[in-house]
């Protein structure tokens, strides 16, 4: 079949849409339209190009083309020639594929754009609906919604209550409301006889608090600041503010994909929900300061329970990428919060009968391990390196450190990118133990000259000082990448790891300082420490023992040993050993720490003895 | 099986319907994986255009005499039904069992529970009928365009105790129900203004029922007992072991598992061999004026069918969704003829009004074919 012009005619099947039957026609492309042409009668009709519709978006490889006319034309055209399709797309291009796609997609691109407009505008003004929705909620129901998450949660758990754990919760419980707000709060704590360590704050006030939280607190102080932090959820209606957008967030995803579950609209979901939680979180966190302020609680042990967990499971901090998806803030940024608050005057959250009616509520509390010891300070010459006592030590008097602070702040005012004067000031403010302004110096010289070895190492002390372990972490591994004969960051990165319970990442480290470098003394005492911590006791003697061998005057390396060989039951060498600390002058940044525990053990040994 | 010859004598320009299929141009895997791509682009809206255009290429290669039945729904239609189901119908529900659960006493929830499940039923029922409904009124051929008359709440009432019999009956009323559905749904149906006459009756259905009920209790019984016999040998092998399966050794968790995916194999085989049956049975007492309907599905290709669509479905992440459902068009198409002919000039248009949306319900309870 020879190419058809447009003068051609085609054999096409006309439907009347008033029967089924069709007539033969003779279609011809005209100017303005399809000519169509009766066979035997010499009447004509024409079909507007632009009035057109197909059966299906016209492709131009089409076999056969079905036609009729718009909006409701009954009548259509059926054409069975190969090349027809293309030659009728070069005159109605409105047919194509591309062109029917488009006019379908309008609708879809429309909501797209309402959808990111809506969310924009919710980011950027920082309007919470889920929340104002939660607002005009009435208690009742609030209560109501609370009750069913309570009874979901407590399906099988028991409820830990004994009349004196009742009356402690209720002390404390009035106490931390009475900080909270003016207005009466409706508030009710219960515990779960639960292992989880956790605590939630339910809607209508309810707050749940688990056995296996109480049990690892270290003290009555750690237990208020977890609830004030949940009274900080209550107060700004999280729960019910949560569910409400879950709810919503499911309809509207439902809504959106008409019903067709997807992976994708499920991670959104649970993103923006994530994104959410971290506000929440860090509103309730603020709260819980001031509660436990109002109440004359200390924070310290608010603080003291995200170490604990951090302690406990440190691999939820570890990669920085998590941050993203993890509900609560980065544990450091929280504990260096809770620091970073003035001291105030505080008592105990319970007396020591409440808090011992708390602790067996759910039946004889397990022994607990002991809360670490304070262990000594990391024995580099250079630094004084943190001790995971949580308490930062307090600010030094230091004229001759203040002298340099002013003559490096001078020297900035003339040359703020004087990095020798940084570094100068930065070292001051540490022996102040002002480790806050030393990490600002440290950054920003580490800003300047980021390839500097010692740079990223001051700023690793820096932040082991502000217990920001993780991040300090990263600095000493900064110090490494660069200069990886650097004996002190290696000690403090396995001193960091020690605190950290990261055994086996530490004796990495000491092992390669006493392979390298056999002269430096701390890493065989570090390496003791962290044996003790392990339980490896013979090893950890050994450690001291070699480090005793290399500094005879090595005042903490003997009270290190001597508690040691006290774990082991072993009372005369331990007397031995604090006796030897006691006659040596206190040697490097832990030799105080070493006289009185020295002392303070000689004291309750004699005691036992007697 | 009752035949009337219809085809005696023909009126004058009758023909019989010859009905084939012509793949169209491009296929569906390309279209199939767009739609998802811009549904995707488009927060899910999209869907409905999609939908809307595969339909079309569908319908387009079902042809009756060479020339292309003609799907003429719109993505907008179905996109206002599926919203006012949303809104009117979903949200509602929702709503109302979110509340019950909290509000509710657990007894009253209970009682609450059973009405829900009972107006989903009904509703069901009515998006069958309804998406049936809207479906026949956009198709044409010709220009003439099906429809389907009647009552979708009858319907629907039917679907609904029908259904809750199922249980007391032990399964047997099942093909007595098949049958009464479909011909409900059938001898409503028009080309034009012509019904199409639907004469099945359920006794021939259980035929093949009995050995289908009999076949798969045989199989559940057999299975479980083989297994039982498995695992008790192995344990006397390791008489130390508890009767827990984890602790079988490997050779008889394999064996366990051959033996279900045997017993399910088997099973659905059986279950085709019946559906067969019914799907035969049911075109072969389908009539449209002269002509008489004959389809010849077969069991082995009604699984194959089955299964391959399944994993495509799985394995596309549901991109390929398009794909499968052309796949079950062409293999009722390719199997189905007609005896007898049709005088088409005596069949004229439709009279019926339109439905004015889509089919909202049959979406959302996901009770729609194609």
């Amino acid at each position: 079949m020879s190419m058809p012009s447009s003068g051609a005619r085609f054999a096409g099947m006309l439907g009347s849409g008033t029967t089924a039957a069709a007539r033969a026609v003779s279609v011809r492309m005209a100017g303005g339209g399809l000519e169509l042409r009766m066979e035997g009668e010499p009447r004509t009709q024409v079909w507007a190009y632009e009035d057109l519709q197909s059966s299906v978006p016209l492709r131009s490889d089409a076999g056969d083309v079905l036609l009729s006319r718009k909006p409701d034309g009954v009548e259509t055209l059926f054409v069975a020639d190969p090349s027809f399709a293309s030659l009728l797309l070069a005159r109605a291009p409105a047919l194509s594929p591309a062109r029917q796609r488009w006019q379908g997609l309008k609708p879809g691109l429309a909501v797209l754009a309402a959808v990111v407009a809506i969310v924009a505008g919710l980011w950027s003004l920082d309007l919470h609906p889920a929340k104002a929705m939660a607002r005009v909620m009435p208690l009742h129901s609030r209560q109501v919604l609370g009750g069913a998450v309570v009874a979901s949660l407590a399906k099988d758990r028991k409820v830990c209550e004994t009349p004196a754990s009742r009356a402690a919760l209720d002390r404390l419980t009035k106490r931390l409301v009475g900080a909270a707000s003016d207005k009466p709060v409706p508030l009710r704590i219960t515990l779960f006889d639960w292992g989880l360590v956790n605590a939630f704050a339910v809607p209508g006030g309810q707050i749940i608090l688990t056995r296996g939280l109480v049990q690892l607190a270290g003290s009555p102080d750690e237990v208020a600041g977890v609830l004030a932090h949940e009274i900080g959820h209550t107060l700004e209606l999280h729960p019910e503010a949560g569910i409400i957008r879950l709810v919503g967030l499911s309809a509207a995803t439902q809504l959106a994909f008409a019903g067709s579950s997807g992976t994708a609209t499920n991670v959104g979901v649970l993103l923006t929900q994530l994104r959410y939680s971290r506000i929440a979180e860090r509103e309730a966190d603020a709260h819980a300061l001031r509660i436990l302020k109002g109440a004359g609680i200390s924070a310290k042990g608010f603080g003291d329970f995200f170490e604990r967990l951090e302690a406990k499971n440190p691999s939820a901090a570890t990669v920085p990428e998590i941050q993203v998806l993890s509900t609560h803030p980065v544990t450091a940024e929280r504990i260096a919060l809770v620091r970073a608050q003035p001291a105030y005057a505080a008592t105990p959250a319970l007396s020591a009968e409440d808090w011992r009616a708390l602790r067996e509520a759910c039946g004889p509390a397990p022994a607990r391990p002991q809360a670490p010891a304070t262990s000594p300070r990391t024995a580099s010459t250079q630094t004084p390196a943190p001790s995971p006592a949580p308490a930062p030590a307090p600010a030094k008097s230091d004229p001759q450190a203040d002298r340099e602070i002013a003559e490096a702040t001078k020297a900035l005012e003339t040359n703020p990118k004087d990095i020798a004067a940084l570094q100068k000031r930065a070292r001051a403010y540490a022996r102040k133990n002002q480790h806050e302004a030393a990490l600002a110096d440290y950054a920003k010289a580490v800003d300047l000259k980021p390839g500097d070895a010692t740079l990223q190492y001051g700023r690793g002390t820096a932040l082991q000082n502000l217990h920001r372990y993780e991040e300090a972490l990263g600095a000493y591994d900064a110090t490494l990448r660069l200069s990886p004969s650097h004996s002190n960051a290696r000690n403090n990165r396995g001193n960091v790891n020690r605190v950290l319970k990261r055994y086996d990442a530490a004796l990495l480290d000491f092992d390669e300082i006493i392979r390298t470098e056999p002269g430096f003394v701390h890493a065989l005492y570090n390496r003791g420490l962290v044996y003790r911590e392990m339980n490896r006791l013979e090893e950890a003697v050994r450690d001291f023992t070699a480090a005793i061998a290399q500094d005879k005057a090595y005042t903490a390396a003997y009270a290190s040993r001597g508690l040691t060989y006290e774990k082991m039951g072993n009372r005369d060498k331990a007397v031995e050993d604090y006796r030897a600390a006691l006659a040596l002058p206190a040697k490097y940044n832990n030799g105080t720490w070493a006289h009185t525990t020295a002392r303070d053990h000689l004291k309750t040994l004699a005691a036992d003895t007697l | 099986m009752s035949f009337v010859d219809v085809s005696a004598t023909p009126p004058p320009g009758a023909t019989a319907p010859h009905i084939t299929w012509v793949h169209p141009p491009g296929g569906f895997v390309g279209l199939s994986l767009l739609n998802g791509v811009l549904r995707i682009l488009t927060l899910g809206v999209y869907h409905f255009w999609g939908k809307t255009e595969v339909r079309q290429r569908i319908w387009s290669a079902v042809r009756v005499n060479g020339e292309p039945l003609e799907y003429r729904g719109t993505g907008g239609e179905l996109f206002r039904g599926f919203l006012i189901v949303f809104f009117l119908i979903l949200l509602p529900l929702g709503a109302a069992s979110f509340a019950s659960s909290l509000f509710l006493s657990p007894a009253m929830h209970g009682i609450y529970n059973l009405g829900f499940w009972a107006v989903l039923l009904l509703l069901s029922g009515i998006g069958i009928h309804r998406a049936r409904r809207y479906r026949l009124s956009r198709t044409r051929w010709r220009g003439i365009r099906g429809g389907l008359s009647g009552q979708s709440r009858g319907f629907a009432w039917t679907y609904l105790w029908t259904m809750l019999l199922v249980p007391f009956t032990l399964g047997w009323i099942v093909p007595w129900r098949t049958v009464r559905l479909q011909k409900a749904l059938m001898a409503e149906t028009r080309f034009g203004d012509k019904a199409f006459t639907f004469t099945a009756s359920a006794g021939p259905l259980y035929k093949r029922f009995w050995v289908l009920w009999l076949g798969t209790l045989l199989l559940i019984l057999g299975v479980s007992t083989a297994i039982g016999v498995l695992a008790a040998a192995s344990m006397t092998a390791q008489p130390a072991a508890a009767p827990n399966l984890g602790q079988l050794p490997p050779h008889s968790i394999a064996a366990i598992i051959a033996l279900v995916l045997g017993g399910f194999l088997a099973f659905a085989m059986l279950h085709a061999w019946y559906s067969a049956r019914v799907l035969n049975y049911f075109a072969a007492e389908t009539a449209l004026q002269g002509a008489r309907f004959m389809l010849s599905a077969t069991a082995p290709s009604l699984v194959w069918l089955a299964a391959s669509n399944y994993l495509l479905r799985i394995f596309s992440l549901g991109f390929l969704t398009a794909v499968t459902e052309a796949r079950s068009m062409r293999y009722i198409v390719d199997r189905l003829s007609c005896d007898g002919a049709i005088a088409w000039h005596e069949i004229g248009q439709n009279p019926d009004a339109l439905l004015k949306r889509g089919e909202g319900l049959a979406e959302a309870f996901n009770v729609d074919a194609f």
